[in-house]
């Protein structure tokens, strides 16, 4: 019997103890949870005039550097983050080719790899120009 | 088979570390006297106390941002934009009270039953410069959000020093950084606050735990003859400790729940305007004796050199008081003593409350 | 005429007796109060505006006599012959004359449809905040009385019932943002909307006097303070949780340690043994 009672009080210490663990734990992992919720589905509005033909720009799209060119075939928008090893993709514009500096990944306006190390190719993000703006999303 | 994995990978370390030997020492070989009670368990409330902080700073650090521009809309995102934010910051507010209110207890418990005397003359001065670096850590964390509250009790505080002869003015401006508490107090305090101070309290509290594991922990002055060594640390007297820990967290747990408006005074919640003081600032409630004991007192100097030769007198008290005596019936001047500056302490704080 | 400046004589040595801080109201009252108090037996229509004036909020703000009609309180020959005095205002020139400091309002009162009407039915500043005894009205009680020879009854109830309703609202939305302020929520913005409400905005919309623009202004304080309110709720929701979990909070630690202690007397008697 007073065998009994003294497992039964060791489990039950045990147990308070490991839900005080959880309970520091949990607020405290929470209070950590990344703060991007509130940016995500927002469309981004852009001046057209900022992104004259032939040129490009880079703007945060739901929190990721997207970038918007002015092409002769019309506006496209990439994700500017080369598929390799993160670093900005730039816009070459005698080449007509997205460019990155870090490790020389080429890519064209659909995204696709034309050389270098980057393994996939750059995700589109929806575009439309309306009226004088540039709406991404 | 695990069991033996387990078994294996201990031996393996242990031939390395040594840690059979060390947690045979320190955790079951460690034994306490049979007449210990939960007086004596109030430096290991300290201990997760002072754990807690850390840890809950650390989280604060996260978000906060020491600038005078910054800090208080960081400090308004942590009470209400991020997840459990009023929570981290309400257990560091409220932990600090706490932390201060056992660590009177731990000091009078060991003044009453005379646990300062020979051999622990050290463990009683590092106490005192824990004591010290505790007041410190709770003032410079007081300016960091840059409230109302944050900026005119800062300004007050720090304008005390000025009631040193020559050298007070010139020495305002050094703690400051500049004429009016500014950017420059914010990152002093700030680098105080997150870095020197804490680094310095591990350092003393190893200091004391060398101390008292060295002279062995100190034993009530009830028994007539040596009290036997009986209880083991570890497994055993760690449940005691805990169970006033639990203790504290309850209160802390309180505080936070149910008592915010302790913690976060009226002028806390408006950020600092330096052109427009307050109606009623009062410094916390541990500073408030000393304070009111300012007020009293008109000459600001002797107000000033009143308390610095109480601080010394506490912390050379065990020099002062040499005779071997510990039980306070029987050393009833000293205790009775005692037990009037304890109230007179009281009363300075209760009158500053009223006021 | 000597009669007259023997009295001008007394006077002013009647101010200079007066202490300095009696000096404004002895200065307008020298010449303006001092003659207009000796009609009071015989001509009482020229004494009873200064009877008003005394029990006006004009008073209390230390707006004298020269303040709306003009004149030189100092010369008692004089007092009435400078240029910009006006003794008995006409209709239309009373919108200037109050105007003459409310400025703003008199803005919106010309804007408003009630200076476009013609003939004695036109209400002025006057009609409402009465002559010499000046009163910031009241909306409970002004409008009823004064509107109904041109307005339906239910136009005006109507009118009344939704400016108070929507100060009731700002009422209630001054409460809900001292709870906000309590819980570290920046209510700087919402105390400024609130505030030019009351000051401001509320007096404007009045004196413009039409519900469609009135309704239009009101749609944005609404708004703050629907934006107010829904805050409001969420902290009231989030504090009976965070009550709730305090609560139980505190159960378990304490029984944590209830625990613990019957642990330890358990551990005590084995070792004991």
């Amino acid at each position: 019997m007073k065998e009994t009672r003294r497992h039964f009080l060791a489990w039950l210490v045990r147990i308070t103890g490991l839900a005080t663990l959880a309970g520091f734990l949990y607020p405290f992992i929470l209070y950590l949870k990344p703060l991007s919720s509130s940016i995500s589905a927002q469309t981004v509005e852009i001046p057209l005039e900022e992104v004259p033909p032939g040129e490009a720009k880079i703007v945060s799209y739901r929190g990721n550097p997207t970038i918007v060119v002015h092409a002769k075939e019309g506006m496209v928008a990439l994700s500017a983050v080369c598929t390799h090893l993160g670093c900005l993709v730039r816009w070459e514009k005698a080449r007509g080719e997205l460019f990155c500096p870090c490790h020389a990944g080429r890519f064209d306006l659909t995204g696709k790899v034309l050389g270098g190390p980057p393994p996939r190719p750059l995700p589109k993000v929806p575009v439309k120009v309306v009226g004088s703006s540039i709406i991404l999303g | 088979m695990k069991i033996s994995l387990r078994h294996k990978l201990f031996h393996w370390f242990d031939e390395r570390v040594g840690w059979g030997e060390i947690a045979k020492k320190h955790l079951h070989g460690y034994l306490l006297p049979e007449n210990i009670n939960a007086w004596y368990s109030m430096g290991s409330i300290l201990l997760a106390l002072f754990g807690l902080q850390v840890l809950t700073g650390v989280l604060l650090m996260i978000y906060y941002r020491p600038t005078t521009e910054d800090a208080f809309s960081s400090i308004r995102s942590i009470m209400t934009e991020v997840p459990y934010g009023w929570l981290i910051r309400s257990i560091h507010a409220a932990g600090a009270n706490v932390m201060i209110f056992i660590l009177f207890l731990h000091m009078l418990s060991t003044l009453f039953m005379g646990s300062y005397k020979k051999p622990r003359e050290l463990n009683w001065v590092t106490g005192c410069v824990l004591f010290a670096f505790t007041l410190g850590l709770a003032l410079s964390g007081y300016l960091l959000p840059w409230s109302q509250l944050s900026y005119w009790a800062t300004t007050v505080a720090t304008n005390t020093v000025t009631t040193i002869p020559r050298w007070g003015d010139t020495l305002l401006l050094w703690v400051r950084g500049s004429a009016q508490v500014s950017q420059a107090t914010l990152g002093r305090f700030f680098a105080l606050h997150v870095a020197v101070l804490p680094l310095l309290v591990i350092l003393f509290i190893l200091l004391h735990l060398f101390f008292v594991r060295s002279t062995g922990i100190s034993t009530p002055p009830t028994l007539a003859t040596q009290p036997r060594k009986i209880i083991p640390f570890y497994p055993d007297y760690l449940l005691e400790d805990l169970k006033m820990i639990y203790l504290a967290l309850a209160l802390v747990a309180f505080l936070v729940f149910f008592y915010p408006g302790f913690v976060f005074p009226e002028d806390s919640l408006i950020p600092a305007d330096p052109f427009s003081t307050p109606e009623h600032i009062k410094p916390e409630w541990y500073f408030l004796a000393n304070y009111q004991l300012l007020r009293l007192i008109p000459n600001k100097i002797l107000g000033i050199l009143v308390q610095v030769v109480a601080g010394l007198f506490i912390v050379l008290l065990p020099f002062i008081d040499r005779s071997p005596e510990r039980h306070p019936l029987r050393r009833p001047a000293f205790t009775l003593l005692s037990i009037l500056a304890l109230l007179g302490y009281i009363g300075l704080i209760y009158a500053g409350l009223k006021e | 005429m000597r009669k007259i400046s023997w009295l001008a004589i007394f006077c002013f040595s009647l101010f200079v007796l007066f202490t300095p801080g009696w000096a404004a109201e002895a200065q307008e009252e020298e010449v303006c109060v001092t003659c207009h108090e000796m009609f009071k037996g015989d001509m009482p229509n020229l004494y009873h505006p200064v009877e008003l004036w005394r029990q006006s909020s004009h008073k209390v703000q230390g707006v004298t006599c020269t303040g709306c009609h003009g004149g030189n309180p100092k010369d008692e020959a004089e007092s009435m012959s400078t240029p910009d005095f006006i003794g008995k205002p006409s209709a239309s020139t009373i919108p200037f004359m109050c105007g003459k400091c409310h400025t703003d309002i008199r803005e919106e009162y010309l804007s408003g449809v009630h200076s476009f009407t013609s003939g004695s039915r036109r209400p002025t500043c006057i009609t409402c905040h009465n002559s010499h005894n000046i009163q910031p009205p009241i909306l409970e009680n002004i409008i009823e009385h004064q509107c109904v020879s041109c307005h339906k009854a239910e136009e005006i109830t109507y009118f009344q019932s939704f400016i108070l309703s929507v100060n009731q609202d700002a009422e209630k939305g001054n409460e809900e943002l001292k709870m906000l302020h309590h819980h570290w929520v920046d209510i700087s913005i919402y105390q400024k909307i609130l505030n030019a409400w009351k000051n401001s905005t509320r007096v404007k919309l009045i004196h413009l006097s039409e519900l469609d623009k009135v309704k239009s202004e009101t749609e944005k304080i609404s708004a703050s303070l629907k934006e107010i309110h829904q805050k409001y709720e969420i902290i009231l929701r989030n504090e009976a949780l965070k009550k709730k979990t305090g609560k139980f909070t505190i159960a378990f630690l304490l029984l944590s340690a209830v625990a613990l202690h019957f642990y330890y007397r358990e551990v005590e008697k084995s070792r004991k043994r």
